[in-house]
């Protein structure tokens, strides 16, 4: 007995670990989903923490259906309605009324893919309905905005194919109830999580970062210090360049 | 000598053994009582056949299985059993911060080399430790952090690699721990596995829903049936295979069966998946949070399976107390609350003891 369960035991590491890593090195060899320049706004570094050496970045997106409306009457996000909903696979044959306002909050979330669009219509949009209604500036986040979500990959790239402007990710979508004062109830959809969460920076690409982390969080007006190529396979992405971007006077 | 033959000779397991070291200690002492109150007085002859006997059973019960033959061993056992938890959870957590401390200096090929061999060589280091040491305390300890070690490696791989959580990483996590706790007879590693093993059905049961599996956990209805599941693996050749499993198995079904209904008769609407209507829900949770522990009690009490009692007592306590605020908390005054609650405790333990004294008289 002491045998056969050393030697599974065993078997299972080298196997867990063959399996790993000969997957990530089969997802770096195929032709990438999307290759990406994004800079400090989209991966941020993290809070320097004495007692982990390790250096990955913060993946920063936006989903416009998580900001409260910026225009009376307007939905942030009309894509992700009802309908968008049902077909990620949410219940909603429940009529919604505020007897069941909490039971809809409170739905399980589920998984599905999200397109992330970077620096397109959707970030500009977003970025002059900021400018009108007064709101702090926009320079510091994130140009990586949802603009689509579905269980169909395949479909979600053929109806985004520029692989430079977008990315098909895993997400998690849940459900959200608008309820504006003196308005209708209405069934929205949003998404509350991307992964990965965080994108290991190599070892060999650390240098120009590593003086960054040193210097601290930066600050809104100063502009990206560094930008990053990210390939994102089928399974998984990874950074490939790194490289100082020219401070902003 | 039959009675030494059948425990040192016939396969037995370290439990039996310390089972017949108690039983001997527990006759001398009666012994001791008997003849000091002149009830008996064994002869001269007789005496020296029986520690003569006695004397060589202990010796052959050390020899094979290290047991305690005294109460200052049993006490000395128990102060190592406290020190093998704290010790793997310190030497767990020493090898977990020691990688995040140097993994960011090394390269992917150095990092995935000692990620799969810290794993590889603690488990070396498990069967070394247990063919020496009879009491398998260090051989726990180690087990326990070759487990931590290859959670940690399947972690760190898929912040390495960038890869997307899945439900996946759970079974070889289950394998892993179950291998060990067979191969070795560790209760801990045992109830680990059993507890990876049901977190990997109930997650992949999520994600083929559909549903986002880490957060299945606020949804713990699945882990009722797969409680039972467990449960009933107790009565299976699995469980029986080595003598202290059973009760293990037990003990983690209880807890995956009871803690759920907890949640779900409080917080239905927060922890259920609402497939029936509320009112009908909350009503057969409420059931099955008294009617399940008291039916645990009772074939606990009856089979004399403790671990089955005491789970099923503790819920029975904390469900009655958590009901208790669900209905009276809104409307009772604070003072009469607490009253109510201490007047239940009385009630309960006035129950007990009349049930405690039906058994005695059932016993004589």
């Amino acid at each position: 007995m002491r045998r056969i369960g050393l030697w599974t035991a065993a078997a299972v590491v080298l196997v867990s670990n063959l399996a790993v890593v000969a997957g990530a090195e089969w997802n770096r060899r195929r032709e990438p989903e999307a290759v990406m320049q994004l800079t400090e706004r989209e991966l941020a570094l993290p809070a320097a923490i004495a007692e982990n050496t390790a250096l990955a970045l913060n993946l920063r997106w936006i989903d416009p259906g998580n900001w409260r409306r910026l225009e009376e009457g307007q939905p942030v996000v009309p894509w992700f309605d009802r309908e968008k909903l049902e077909a990620i696979g949410f219940d909603t044959s429940t009529p919604l009324t505020t007897e069941t306002v909490f039971r809809y909050r409170n739905s399980a979330s589920r998984r599905t893919f999200a397109v992330l669009e970077y620096d397109g219509d959707a970030w500009r949009r977003l970025e002059h309905a900021h400018a009108d209604a007064g709101a702090a500036g926009t320079s510091a986040r994130s140009r990586l905005v949802v603009v689509d979500a579905g269980n169909d990959a395949r479909a979600l790239r053929r109806k985004w194919p520029d692989r430079t402007r977008t990315v098909i990710v895993s997400a998690v979508a849940a459900v959200a109830v608008e309820d504006s004062a003196g308005g209708p109830l209405v069934l929205r959809g949003r998404i509350i999580q991307v992964f990965p969460v965080q994108l290991n920076v190599p070892r060999s690409l650390r240098g120009p970062l590593e003086p960054l982390l040193q210097e601290g969080e930066r600050r809104a007006e100063g502009g990206p210090r560094y930008q990053v190529t990210v390939r994102w396979g089928q399974d998984a992405p990874w950074i490939s360049a790194v490289r100082r971007l020219p401070a902003v006077r | 000598m039959g009675g030494m033959n059948a425990v040192t000779q016939g396969r037995p397991s370290r439990q039996e053994a310390q089972r017949r070291a108690e039983q001997v200690a527990g006759f001398r002492r009666e012994l001791q009582e008997l003849e000091r109150e002149g009830v008996l007085a064994l002869g001269l002859e007789e005496r020296a056949k029986v520690e003569r006997y006695h004397g060589e059973l202990l010796a052959a019960l050390g020899r094979q299985f290290d047991v305690d033959s005294s109460d200052a061993q049993r006490q000395m056992s128990l102060g190592m059993r406290i020190a093998s938890l704290l010790g793997a959870i310190t030497l767990s957590a020493g090898v977990v911060l020691f990688f995040y401390r140097v993994w960011g200096l090394l390269g992917a090929p150095a990092q995935v080399g000692i990620l799969a061999g810290v794993p590889l060589l603690a488990l070396f280091a498990v069967d070394l430790a247990a063919r020496r040491e009879k009491t398998l305390y260090v051989a726990a300890v180690l087990a326990a952090l070759a487990t931590v070690a290859f959670v940690l490696d399947l972690s760190a791989l898929g912040a390495i690699f960038n890869l997307t959580p899945t439900p996946w990483v759970l079974l070889p996590c289950a394998v892993f721990a179950l291998a060990l706790a067979y191969a070795y007879g560790l209760r801990l590693m045992l109830a680990a596995g059993l507890v990876l093993a049901v977190a990997f059905v109930h997650a992949i049961m999520a994600s083929l829903a559909g549903l986002e599996w880490s957060a299945s956990l606020q949804r713990p209805e699945p882990l009722l049936a797969l409680g039972g599941l467990v449960l009933a693996g107790s009565f299976t050749r699995l469980a029986a295979c080595r003598e202290e499993f059973p009760a293990a198995w037990r003990l983690v079904g209880a807890v995956l069966l009871l803690l759920p209904i907890l949640f779900l008769s409080v917080w239905p609407e927060v922890f259920s998946y609402m497939a029936l209507p509320l009112a009908f829900q909350t009503a057969l949770y409420d059931a099955a949070g008294f009617v399940l522990p008291l039916v645990g009690i009772w074939i606990g009490i009856r089979r004399r399976w403790p671990e089955l009692v005491n789970t099923s007592t503790a819920f029975l306590v904390v469900f009655v107390y958590a009901k208790c605020f669900d209905w009276w908390w809104a409307f009772m005054p604070r003072y009469l609350f607490f009253l109510a609650l201490g007047g239940l405790s009385i009630a309960a333990l006035v129950l007990l003891g009349r049930l405690r004294s039906r058994m005695k008289a059932g016993v004589r």
